[in-house]
């Protein structure tokens, strides 16, 4: 019969065989790689978590942007519950200032973390840009004047020196770091900056949600063999 | 002839490693299919198991069969190749919403491109079944 020969099976197999070797080795190899990565410097910036931890996320975040608001209320206590209290990882907040009108915010958030020069205190810093999302009002009003920032800290917490915060706020006694975060932040993210952007170990996340955000830190964990 | 014996055995070959670096760019490397590479991926990806098939049954009358399909694939990575190679033209714009089709992707191999590794696979698969159908039907 002309349409059927005696075929080269055992060839078949062999080939069958070693496809799927090498479509397994492939995928191992290309899972057990990271996605590249920048150098983050976090110097002075108020951080949580364990200080050894190898896994550190870095958020860049503006006082006046709601989605700012968005990842604070909705994402960051699930990382702070999963990651933080656990100390799988460090987690350090860069604050800038973009938007018209939200320098005083971001200095104030600096003042009262560095209300006492030699002990920076994060727990706090966080506290009260915890306090000033949940009030936030609209990104168009100009609402970050120093008293509407003074009766936040007063709700935040009594721990706050109101007379100091309002002092170092009058004086903008961290504008030049919150001027320089920025530009860092400019040039991190190739010229425009924008606000939630999440690095972890210098890994770019690129979509804002928390299921993604987890996804990175758990592959980084995993590449580091801590999880 | 070997060609007789192992014809069926190549474009079946073909059509599987074509099939994984497809897989591999959209899965792998996370590039998502635009709609011609989509249609490609519809003429290519039967031919699996169609010709696995054939193969192991050593059935030759199959050429005849998947011909058509692969030849439509062949000529629709060589539209897209030249929409990609020749600047502004592209008369129907089949891509619709989604990633285009038109924007040549660099894989890290120099000037080829996607539908160039596509074209060449359709090409490899068009001439091992024409050899085996032609020596099929010289045969009988």
């Amino acid at each position: 019969m002309p349409t059927k020969i005696k075929p080269p099976r055992i060839l078949f197999w062999i080939t069958l065989s070693a496809l799927l070797v090498i479509s397994l080795f492939v995928c191992y190899s290309e899972k057990s790689k990271l996605p590249p990565s920048i150098e983050i410097t976090t110097r002075n910036q108020p951080t949580l978590g364990y200080n050894k931890a190898i896994v550190h996320v870095v958020v860049f975040e503006e006082l006046k942007c709601s989605n700012c608001k968005d990842f604070n209320s909705e994402i960051f206590p699930k990382i702070k519950k999963k990651f933080i209290d656990t100390n799988k990882i460090r987690y350090t907040t860069i604050p800038v200032s973009f938007l018209p009108g939200s320098m005083p915010a971001a200095v104030a958030t600096l003042c009262v973390f560095n209300e006492k020069p030699l002990y920076p205190n994060p727990e706090l810093f966080y506290k009260y840009m915890d306090y000033i999302y949940k009030h936030q009002p609209s990104e168009t009003t100009d609402w970050a004047t120093p008293e509407r920032l003074n009766a936040f800290a007063k709700a935040t917490s009594p721990a706050i020196d109101l007379e100091k915060l309002d002092s170092c706020v009058q004086k903008e006694k961290f504008r030049v770091q919150i001027q320089r975060n920025t530009a860092y932040g400019k040039q991190l993210m190739n010229g425009t900056i924008s606000t939630p952007t999440v690095y972890v170990n210098g890994i770019l996340v690129n979509e804002m949600t928390y299921k993604e955000i987890k996804r990175v830190i758990i592959e980084v964990l995993e590449h580091e063999g801590v999880y | 002839m070997w060609i007789k014996r192992y014809g069926l055995y190549f474009s079946w070959l073909f059509a599987t490693i074509g099939t994984l670096v497809s897989l591999y760019f959209s899965d792998v490397k996370n590039l998502e299919p635009c709609h011609m590479c989509w249609f490609q991926r519809i003429c290519l990806f039967p031919l699996v198991l169609i010709l696995g098939v054939a193969c192991y049954r050593g059935f030759l009358g199959i050429s005849r069969y998947v011909l058509p399909q692969v030849v439509i694939g062949l000529l629709l990575a060589l539209y897209q190749i030249a929409v990609q190679e020749i600047p502004g033209w592209n008369p129907i714009n089949i891509c619709g919403a989604g990633p285009s089709c038109a924007k040549k992707i660099l894989i890290g191999l120099g000037p080829i491109s996607i539908p160039m590794l596509s074209a060449f696979g359709f090409f490899l698969i068009t001439i091992f079944l024409i050899l085996t159908w032609t020596k099929q039907r010289s045969e009988s």
